[in-house]
């Protein structure tokens, strides 16, 4: 996490919002760094748009200091903040034209009228919506009101653009066209985007760096890559991608094999690589997908033996659940390559794994 | 595509039951009886206001235009109506801003006890207006408002801006609340953001409201019986005595004139409304262009 660095447009410091007794954001701290495209991302009611609303001046914090280009911004109004931002259910103004729409933000800051048409016209482009003038928003589908919304927001040159779960409205196709339309766009303006969803593959997907937020704090800070590979508790790791969770005690260690005693009693053994002490409690997550069904004439010791419960075919996976001991089931997730499904419901295999992908969390 | 589920919408199953639509029939009939209940009492009127007769009758005898040009020109009649006009403006401005200050209040505001409020706001409909008329003239007297325009109007809008908050309310109830959040995160101010979005957002209700205003307060006579004083008359004032003296067909005459007023009124509403949908829906036929 970067605290205070010159480098940072926007710092929350210490930020915390009571509702009455309720704690929605609780001490929050981050830096944004110029350019960044930056998603919050969390479960409803996590506090992410509590956040998101008190950036943009519409919730002040009870706590804390909002720092936009070294100035203390928390209790400034929001039509003073110059930070843009993208609604939900996109917020057109139903009784003005798309031109009226794009050019207000510029209306209100007093643009000459020249200026004004050229703006709107760039921005019209921008969103590949050139010629779109004098239709009304109604006359839009989901998708191209989002695009003017995002057309309106960026006219006026905000330095930080606030979007909240703007693609939540709009089918599955149309959303993962939209989202790497919006990264386009942003890569282009080169503008700092802070972005809120609940939705952790968008937030993979477009995001340079991602916070995990839920109950009001922040659980982790990272790139994609790293928030997938290291998760820092169990909630990140369920909450982006699946994780199979172990749980239990190391009652012995053999160079990276360990043996664990489960929650029922049995014993297995686990490839990990890392430090852990004989009689620790501990908890590993996996991945599904980097799990796979050990060959039957492998004769290495490092495996966990299980039954397999249900297969599921996915068209490019397959996914297994097996039944290691006598309750721990452990999904697994395996690539069609050349062919899908090849084990049986019921057939006895041996999984096993790299041991540095097994994570201590 | 669109087009073919427009049409088919529009005409219902005509073209499959062959015979008569006995049910659509029926409604007709009924619409048109409810019509003529409702209406034809007030356009009984018109045809008097053209009787040849120094007395109001019906069926009119004869054709003239006199009762109109003694309505339009006659300062007997000229002055209650421009001070009735007046009333009624001035009723309706007042009453728009205090009902759409109370409607934010009572809708956005955190006041406690805001339904209790909303109740106590409401209730001067519920209550006959000659109580109200009697209570407000026993308060003028001793506050010597009695006779004042100020005082009219004021006690007009205790008459009617129930009304205004209850039909801005319902507006605001709907009112999308994140258009206004857009409008101050583009840059306008709070006030601006009234102006330029919630204000044109929910024109509708507003005007709706301030036609209903203007036309309670035109029409009033109890409160202003009781207030007027002794110098002025208005309109409904005016017609009343009228009545009661001697019944000539200028009552017919300018009630007429209103009865005109109030379609034009309705009819260019109706037409606005329209045109607007026939721009919208020419437009979206253009094209639906996606992606």
């Amino acid at each position: 996490m970067t605290l205070s660095s010159n480098d940072n447009i926007l710092e929350l410091r210490s930020l915390s919002k009571y509702y009455g007794d309720v704690l929605a954001v609780n001490d929050i701290s981050l830096g944004i760094g110029d350019g960044e495209f930056l998603t919050v991302l969390g479960p409803s009611g996590s506090g992410k748009t509590t956040v998101l609303l008190m950036i943009a001046g519409f919730e002040y914090p009870s706590q804390g200091e909002i720092i936009f280009k070294g100035k203390s911004i928390s209790f400034v109004p929001p039509d003073k903040r110059d930070i843009g931002m993208v609604f939900q259910n996109y917020a057109l103004f139903p009784h003005m034209n798309l031109f009226d729409n794009i050019a207000f933000p510029l209306k209100m800051r007093k643009v000459e009228k020249q200026e004004i048409k050229r703006k709107v016209a760039e921005a019209l482009e921008l969103v590949q919506l050139s010629g779109y003038e004098r239709r009304t928003p109604k006359q839009l589908s989901g998708g191209q009101q989002q695009r003017i919304a995002l057309a309106r927001a960026v006219v006026f040159n905000p330095a930080v653009l606030l979007m909240d779960e703007p693609l939540g409205a709009l089918d599955k196709k149309l959303r993962e066209h939209m989202q790497l339309e919006i990264k386009h766009i942003q890569s282009k303006l080169k503008r700092t985007v802070i972005y809120v969803t609940h939705d952790q593959e968008e937030a993979l997907v477009m995001s340079d760096r991602i916070v995990v937020m839920n109950e009001g704090i922040i659980q982790q800070v990272g790139t994609p890559n790293e928030l997938y590979e290291k998760p820092n508790n169990k909630f990140v790791a369920g909450f982006i991608g699946e994780s199979n969770f172990i749980e239990g005690s190391v009652v012995e260690k053999n160079d990276d094999i360990l043996t664990i005693l489960m929650k029922d009693q049995s014993k297995q053994r686990l490839k990990y690589q890392g430090n852990i002490i004989v009689g620790e409690v501990v908890r590993f997550s996996i991945r599904p997908e980097k799990i796979f069904i050990t060959k039957e004439q492998d004769n290495s010791v490092d495996f966990l033996e299980g039954v397999i419960k249900e297969v599921i075919y996915v068209g490019e996976t397959t996914r297994y659940k097996i039944m290691i001991g006598n309750q721990g089931i452990i999904n697994l997730k395996e690539m069609n390559t050349l062919e899908g499904g090849s084990k049986k419901v019921g057939e006895k295999v041996k999984i096993s794994w790299d041991k540095k992908n097994l994570i201590k969390i | 595509m669109n087009d073919a589920v427009a049409k088919s919408k529009e005409r219902p199953s005509v073209d499959k039951s062959i015979g008569v639509n006995y049910p659509k029939i029926l409604l007709g009939v009924f619409a048109g009886v409810i019509f003529t209940f409702l209406v034809v009492p007030s356009v009984i009127t018109v045809p008097m206001s053209f009787s040849n007769t120094r007395f109001l009758v019906f069926p009119p005898k004869g054709f003239t235009l006199t009762w109109y040009s003694q309505f339009l020109i006659d300062e007997e009649w000229v002055g209650p109506t421009l001070f009735s006009l007046k009333l009624a403006i001035c009723t309706t401005l007042v009453s728009l801003i205090l009902g759409f200050m109370a409607s934010l209040a009572l809708v956005r505001g955190s006041l406690p006890g805001r339904k209790f409020l909303n109740i106590l706001f409401i209730s001067p409909i519920m209550i006959p207006v000659i109580i109200i008329a009697f209570a407000v003239y026993g308060i003028y007297a001793k506050l010597n408002l009695i006779g004042s325009t100020v005082g009219l109007v004021l006690a007009h809008a205790i008459y009617t801006t129930p009304f205004v908050i209850l039909v801005i309310s319902a507006n605001l109830y709907r009112f999308d609340i994140t258009l206004e959040m857009a409008a101050r995160n583009l840059g306008a101010s709070a006030f601006k953001t009234y102006l330029f979005i919630t204000l044109p957002v929910i024109k509708t209700g507003i005007i709706t409201a301030g036609i209903f205003c203007f036309i309670m307060s035109f029409d009033e006579l109890v409160l202003a019986m009781f207030l007027i004083g002794t110098k002025r008359l208005t309109l409904p004032i005016k017609m009343f005595s009228q009545l009661q003296f001697r019944i000539d067909p200028v009552v017919a005459a300018a009630s007429t004139v209103f009865i005109m007023a109030a379609f034009a009124i309705i009819l260019g509403l109706g037409f606005l409304r329209r045109e607007r949908k026939a721009i919208v829906s020419k437009e979206k036929g253009n094209d639906s262009f996606e992606q």
